[in-house]
């Protein structure tokens, strides 16, 4: 999920320092650490700073000399001596940087100045002569060689080369100086090596494999040496001997490297191998019990092995086989090698092993014969494996490491034993030393330490052994400062609490064994390490929160997420990130982020405003402390900001007309949310801004953590500029977030309980429900006006608070008023505000009876006897799906008279009330009719119906539509929407809509038309077809 | 606190309180067959006010008939608290009469804040007195809730509730005049009531009128003290069929003698008697009277009686701006109590009632006729209907003083008129005749 590039670019940016000389010291720190490309790099950033100061290029001059760049060991010795054209030293790296390029002249050329600079130094007068060897003048050479000695007789490097040079001119003084070479320093392998070519060119070949095996002695790693001992042996015709020095030299990947040999190499080996072997055949190159019931297989040829295939033993097909492909080849020809570990009970029965069948995924199959798999009596694993070779040794420990984590009979085995402690031998002085550890959860371990002598691969695996069981898990190492990492593993609690909480760590990197020194001792289930956290620097803060949130969710499995969820959290909330921006004015780019909502899984909506005059921008990514990062540029919509125009008047770039308010959605890629879409929420980011000329600047915004509904208030509110807001920019940014957040609200709308007062009425006609937001005085003026009337007897009320804060007053208020005016209420308590469709549909959950009315607590029945009235009009109309009555003002003017739908100034349709205003004797309000669609203020619709539509649609933002909403519902399944003129009620309309904070005009009004044009687009314009105003 | 009661009670009240409250009162209760709840706004021992006092006579009247009386009278009591657990309290030791706290009233809605008073302790009055008939004098203090508990309570009992002004129709104190302009109000409805009290928007006058007619609709008859009331009810959305008209019965005492004239003087010394606020309208005397001086008509008196009160400090300066101009022809006298009103009118012939607000069956007009002077009034609402003009008084434009000038003056110079007018006056309704409306009314329920 999380890409390499981003970590690589994390970790430069915490190296990142402000002067020249602290990146020298980090250059200088990481070339110490062979962290060559990254030195390289830290030099360079110090140059761009500081390009005038020579000792930056000579240094760089050195990590490219050790990376092999030589143009560029070129180049900066040449930058360096046009600062400093006295350096010696940089003469030096020039020579050996052309030599190595093979311009022997320049090389000598430059040697001879630095000869020239120090005419006192061996060293130089070494290298010049060396030079002159490359270049044919062996002569100029000898006399240099000699004067080398000279200035430094103890110099056997110095008596090598003119041993060599001599040995060029067939001089067989050459011989003492390689003996004085060796005696002055008996590590000096070249030496040997000459004499060995010597003795060659003499056919000694006896006196020459001698002196080859002594430099092997010494330099075990050296190709040409294997080489040149498997030419001797070869033409001593030693031909096994030979291969397997030539397999070393193949060993060692010596194929690329330009050698007259390596031609007769590959010709040899063929010719040894072409006799009596098929390469096509698969062949057992050795076997190894470890137990009785594990063993190992090493096989060799064409054949493709994996996870796939399938092994019978005895007949039986076998499950626990692990299979490794070799990274070494023994044979020329590239047939891929194989370990094979089968582990299994059958193969204790060795008495009855009638052999091994390997499938292939092809079907193609091999079989072995018993004879040729075990031998009689098990060999010692250490010589098995010196056998096979110690760089095979390492991939067969950590092979054999994963067997033993399923099967601790083979942990406990002496011959695993002997084996991990041979490893544990030998990488002995590679290791890790832990400065502190300590349990995450129980599971998730989270390590802090140094490396030592040892580089480790970010991604490795790590073996936790107690006495009795072991486990190989993923672990991600993380580099925060010189040879400091921190670590995080995914451990199985019984490994480590299996003898006591007594366990080793040991680290499995590249397939070396570094053991972990030090003890794990602290369990942190709480804040113990976010506080840890927070005294360190800030940059590592943000880099071992970044690394641990991506680790963990990259390492976590199914059945632990749950459990990382809260560590997780933990870590978002509590590590303190403080704010950063750039508000300055004589910057040349103004960028102000006012908001950053992250959306659940989903993506992150920013705001602000962004003043690029000279266009210097490149990029601007956001970077979630999740790990992973999103280029935003793509997706800004922009819009007027005039109090920022106006703010920029005061600054020197005074009068701008742009439009700098900007407004994004950022949406995450599904292939980075279903990492952590069930176990993390998105919490904060940075936002890192490129500018033209390789300049980064970061801002740390203040981003708080907001639920959904806030979030989405603070959208629909904050962003509430109609005028301002395209449709493309709603419909693509801002409604879309909004939207995403409606739904994870409507996702989290629950009751919080149901409170009865009075006794429930029994079989009731219709359920009243009257959802109650904020405004609560409406309530003593309903009950008192429905008290008296007999036929709300009949039906049960259920009121619906949305506004839940006020839970107590409510209550207290039906505890008295309905023990006051004997009126049995059902109060639905919400868990929180979720809207007027979601509350109604909280309301009709339990609902009885066999009309719904839907009610707004502004709606006072002005008569007695309407709901009776209505159930019965409704009762006698089978064609009707919702009926709504006539509504009127306080002045008595018509509110509603049914609706209709129509297209105004706004690209969609809209609600509009049939003879709004009117008087409410107006005679066409008169009528008891059918109309397009009614009002939800106060509408009746059968239960069953109500169900059968799925009730109010709730994607609809804060409330309106849903009643037309409805309408359509019903209308799509073929009834009608009737007004009735006969039952007259008071509405006190928008009293509560217009106290909610976040509707007040525009935005979520506007959004909801869309979606409802969108929806039901198709449907209207054939109902106001029918219907004529 | 009894002590400190008949203190207060002698400061305020006087001797015609004494009387009542110290008197022992033994109903003939095995001759009683019904029983009859009077409910009160408040005791005439805390605010004397014409309703107050008219609903305690009856209620006094009620004993001497058929009917078991009782009277609570929900008061707004500064000096008491509230017992702890019930909103009763006693005021003297009666059997038959008790307070209600009325300190918990919510004078937008006319509703009780404190409701478990109503569904717990006034429920269980009523199941313990098991009145026929419930007669309220308003539901200030009391709340309109009571009129809901009575009838759930006692289903079959009737409901009688007597209007004594516009608090349920108008928010500013029942005057049913405009707030900022003092203009006379016609009729309300939630947007013009809005105007005069912006705080509360249309819809909640709106409210207000829907809840205060659910409750009305419980009572089975209105009695209002002026067909100008009745009508302004009715045209409210009160059935007309519900509402009924009875004067309110007083006491009636021997009329004050009228002053004997010497020879040349003529019946030139008017009267006022009442508060001095703008809403009684004084001002309009005393700028008639300045009117008058500067006409050169300088042949009358003019003397007020009554303390200033519910007034503001302009209306304060403006008239005693004019009382200083106006000192030769008119005396002010300060506060007096009813009491004195016999003593008092003896020098008067005349009495103005120049109320700039609707008034209903105004106390001072009952009180002058039946002192027989006649009455020189405003020619609106309560006013105009109890005097009739040119019968027993005279009338004049409201609010407009020329005009009262003009009438003041032809009373001092038109021959007869005042002996004619007088003639008029019929006996005013006694106290015990209202009663027996009452009984009337209540049997016929």
């Amino acid at each position: 999920m999380v890409s390499r590039a981003v970590m690589q670019r994390l970790d430069a940016s915490f190296m990142t320092a402000e002067t020249a000389t602290t990146l020298l010291n980090q250059g200088n720190c990481l070339k110490r650490a062979g962290r060559l490309l990254e030195a390289a790099g830290a030099y360079r950033q110090a140059i761009a700073l500081n390009p005038n100061f020579f000792w930056l290029y000579q240094n760089l001059g050195e990590v490219l000399a050790e990376l092999g760049d030589w143009n560029g060991v070129v180049d900066s010795a040449r930058r360096a001596l046009q600062l400093n054209p006295d350096s010696a030293w940089s003469y030096s790296n020039l020579g050996e940087a052309l030599s190595q390029q093979g311009q022997a002249e320049g090389a000598i050329a430059a040697y001879q100045v630095a000869v020239m600079l120090k005419p006192a130094s061996s060293q130089f007068h070494c290298c010049l002569g060396n030079a002159l060897i490359r270049g044919g003048r062996v002569d100029e050479a000898i006399d240099y060689l000699r004067r080398a000695v000279e200035l430094d007789p103890e110099s056997s490097k110095a008596y090598c080369s003119l041993g060599e040079a001599l040995l060029r001119q067939g001089c067989s003084e050459a011989v003492n100086e390689f003996q004085k070479a060796i005696d002055l320093n008996p590590g000096c392998w070249e030496a040997y090596v000459y004499l060995g070519n010597l003795q060659a060119q003499q056919q000694q070949w006896e006196t020459a494999i001698e002196h080859y095996q002594c430099a092997l002695a010494i330099h075990s790693t050296s190709a040409i040496v294997f080489c040149y001992l498997g030419n001797a042996l070869a033409r001593q015709q030693q031909w096994e001997a030979a291969i397997e020095h030539y397999r070393h030299v193949l060993n060692l990947e010596l194929a690329s490297i330009r050698h007259p040999g390596i031609s007769l190499l590959h010709s040899h080996l063929l010719h040894s191998y072409v006799q009596g072997l098929d390469e096509s055949i698969p062949r057992l190159i050795k076997t190894i019990y470890f137990t009785e019931d594990t063993l190992l297989l090493k096989i060799a040829g064409d054949l493709e092995i994996n996870q796939d295939s399938r092994v019978w033993v005895n007949g039986h097909s076998v499950d626990s086989v692990w299979v490794g492909r070799s990274s070494t080849n023994t044979f020329a020809d590239h047939h891929p090698e194989y370990c094979i570990i089968i582990s299994h009970p059958h193969l204790a029965d060795q008495s009855v092993l009638s052999g091994l069948v390997i499938f292939q995924k092809d079907l193609s199959t091999w079989y072995f014969h018993p004879d040729d798999i075990h031998p009689r009596c098990p060999v010692q694993v250490n010589q098995f494996l010196q056998e096979i070779g110690s760089h095979e040794e390492r991939f067969i420990f950590s092979l054999i490491t994963k067997v033993a984590a399923t099967n601790s009979k083979l942990v406990l085995s002496g011959q695993y034993q002997e084996f991990y402690q041979q490893q544990e031998r030998f990488s002995k002085q590679h290791h890790l030393i832990l400065k502190y550890g300590c349990w995450l959860t129980p599971n998730v371990l989270f390590l802090e330490g140094k490396t030592q002598n040892s580089d480790i691969t970010l991604a490795s695996e790590i073996m936790v052994r107690s006495k009795s069981t072991c486990e190989v898990s993923l672990v991600r190492f993380c580099h925060v400062a010189h040879q400091q990492f921190i670590a995080v593993v995914m451990c199985s609690r019984s490994v480590y609490t299996a003898d006591y909480e007594i366990f080793n760590l040991t680290v499995i990197s590249d397939g070396n064994l570094l053991p972990v020194e030090g003890e794990v001792t602290a369990k942190g289930y709480g804040l113990e390490l976010i506080d840890r956290l927070n005294k360190k620097p800030e940059q590592q803060r943000y880099l071992i929160r970044e690394h641990l949130n991506r680790t963990i969710i990259e390492l976590v499995s199914a059945d632990l997420r749950s459990q990382v969820q809260d560590l997780l959290r933990k870590l978002q909330c509590f590590v303190q990130i403080s704010p950063t921006s750039f508000d300055d004015p004589s910057l040349p780019v103004q960028l102000t982020f006012d908001y950053v909502i992250p959306i659940q899984a989903d993506g992150v909506l920013v705001s602000g405003w962004l003043l690029n005059s000279h266009d210097l921008i490149e990029t601007i990514e956001i970077i979630s402390d999740l790990g992973f990062s999103l280029s935003i540029q793509e997706k800004m919509y922009w819009f007027d900001r005039p109090d920022v125009n106006q703010h920029l008047r005061d600054t020197p770039y005074e009068k701008i007309e742009d439009k700098l308010g900007f407004c994004a959605y950022i949406q995450i890629p599904e292939s980075i949310r279903a990492a952590f879409a069930d176990i993390a929420e998105l919490h904060s980011f940075r936002f890192q801004i490129k500018l033209k000329g390789e300049i980064e600047l970061s801002i740390v915004p203040q981003v708080q953590y907001f639920d959904a509904f806030t979030a989405r208030n603070l959208i629909i509110k904050q962003l509430n500029l109609p005028q301002r807001i395209s449709d493309e920019m709603l419909e693509n940014c801002i409604g879309l977030a909004a939207a995403k957040l409606h739904q994870l609200c409507m996702k989290q709308v629950a009751v919080q309980n149901v409170i009865q007062f009075g006794e429930p009425v029994a079989n009731p006609l219709a359920s009243i429900i009257i959802p109650l937001y904020k405004q609560l005085d409406f309530m003593k003026v309903q009950i008192a006006t429905m008290a008296n009337d007999a036929a709300i007897h009949q039906c049960e009320i259920i009121y619906v608070l949305d506004s839940p804060e006020q839970a107590d007053e409510v209550r207290s208020f039906f505890s008295d008023h309905c023990i006051l005016y004997q009126l049995p209420v059902t109060l639905v308590v919400m868990a929180r505000n979720s809207g007027y469709a979601a509350a109604n549909n909280a309301g009709a959950a339990d609902a009885r009876g066999r009309y719904i009315v839907l009610m707004n607590s502004d709606v006072f029945p002005k008569t007695k006897g309407w709901v009776a009235k209505m159930a019965q009009f409704y009762a006698a109309s089978p064609n009707i799906g919702t009926l709504a009555p006539k509504l009127i003002y306080e002045d008595r003017s018509i509110q509603h008279a049914g609706m209709f739908f129509e297209k105004t100034q706004f690209p969609f349709w809209i609600n509009l009330h049939y003879y709004k205003g009117f008087p409410s004797h107006y005679s066409s309000a008169q009528m008891n009719r059918s109309v397009p669609a009614v009002s939800g203020a106060c509408l009746m619709i059968s239960r069953e119906l109500f169900e059968r539509v799925d009730r109010l649609s709730t994607e609809y933002m804060i409330g309106d539509f849903e009643d037309s909403d409805l309408c359509l519902k019903c209308a799509e399944l073929g009834y009608e929407n009737w007004y009735f003129a006969e039952a007259e009620l008071y509405h006190l309309e928008r009293q509560s809509v217009s106290l909610h904070d976040s509707y007040s005009d525009g935005l979520a009004w506007r959004y909801n038309a869309m979606l409802h044009d969108r929806k039901w687009n198709t449907l209207i314009e054939k109902l106001m077809q029918i219907y004529d105003f | 606190m009894l002590q400190c009661d008949y203190q207060l009670a002698q400061s305020v009240i006087g001797r015609k309180m004494l009387k009542y409250l110290s008197k022992e009162i033994r109903p003939n209760s095995s001759a009683k067959t019904k029983r009859l709840l009077i409910i009160a706004h408040n005791h005439p021992h805390f605010f004397p006010g014409g309703a107050e006092i008219f609903a305690y006579d009856l209620f006094q009247a009620i004993r001497n008939t058929d009917y078991a009386p009782f009277f609570l009278a929900a008061a707004s009591v500064t000096h008491r608290h509230i017992h702890t657990g019930t909103p009763f309290q006693t005021l003297v030791d009666a059997p038959d009469e008790m307070l209600f706290w009325g300190d918990a009233f919510d004078h937008f809605y006319q509703s009780q804040k404190i409701l478990n008073f109503m569904y717990v302790d006034f429920k269980k009055l009523l199941q313990q007195l098991q009145p026929d008939i419930i007669h309220f004098h308003h539901s200030i203090r009391i709340g309109l809730e009571a009129i809901q508990v009575a009838r759930q309570t006692l289903p079959d009992v009737k409901i009688v509730y007597t209007l004594h002004e516009f608090i349920l129709i108008c928010y500013r104190d029942g005057q049913m005049v405009r707030k900022h302009t003092d203009e006379l109000c016609e009729a309300a409805s939630p947007s013009r009531c809005h105007q005069c009290f912006s705080e509360f928007s249309p819809q909640q006058f709106m409210m207000r009128e829907v809840f205060i007619k659910a409750h009305l609709d419980h009572v089975d008859r209105f009695i209002a003290p002026s067909s100008f009331l009745a009508h302004r009810f009715v045209d409210w959305g009160i059935p007309k069929e519900k509402m009924t008209v009875i004067e309110n019965g007083r006491q009636i005492l021997t009329t004050a003698p009228h002053r004997t004239l010497a020879e040349h003087e003529n019946r030139n010394i008017f009267g006022f008697f009442g508060q001095i606020n703008p809403y009684k309208g004084v001002l309009l005397i005393l700028k008639a009277a300045e009117y008058l001086v500067k006409q050169n008509f300088t042949n009358f008196r003019v003397e007020l009686f009554g303390n200033i009160g519910a007034s503001t400090p302009e209306f304060e300066k403006e008239f005693s701006e004019l009382l200083f101009r106006c000192q030769n022809y008119v005396t002010w006298h300060g506060q007096y109590r009813n009491e004195e009103m016999p003593e008092l009118i003896r020098l008067i012939d005349w009495v103005i009632v120049p109320s700039v607000w609707w008034e209903n069956s105004p106390l001072v007009i009952q009180e002058a006729l039946m002192h027989k002077r006649p009455i020189l009034c405003s020619d609106i609402g309560g006013m105009a209907e109890k005097v009739e003009n040119n019968v027993t008084g005279l009338h004049f434009r409201v609010k407009n003083h020329i005009s009262l000038a003009e009438v003041m003056k032809r009373t001092c110079l038109e021959f007869g008129l005042w002996e004619r007018l007088v003639q008029n006056i019929s006996p005013r309704l006694s106290i015990e005749d209202c009663a027996a409306q009452h009984i009337q009314l209540y049997d016929r329920l």
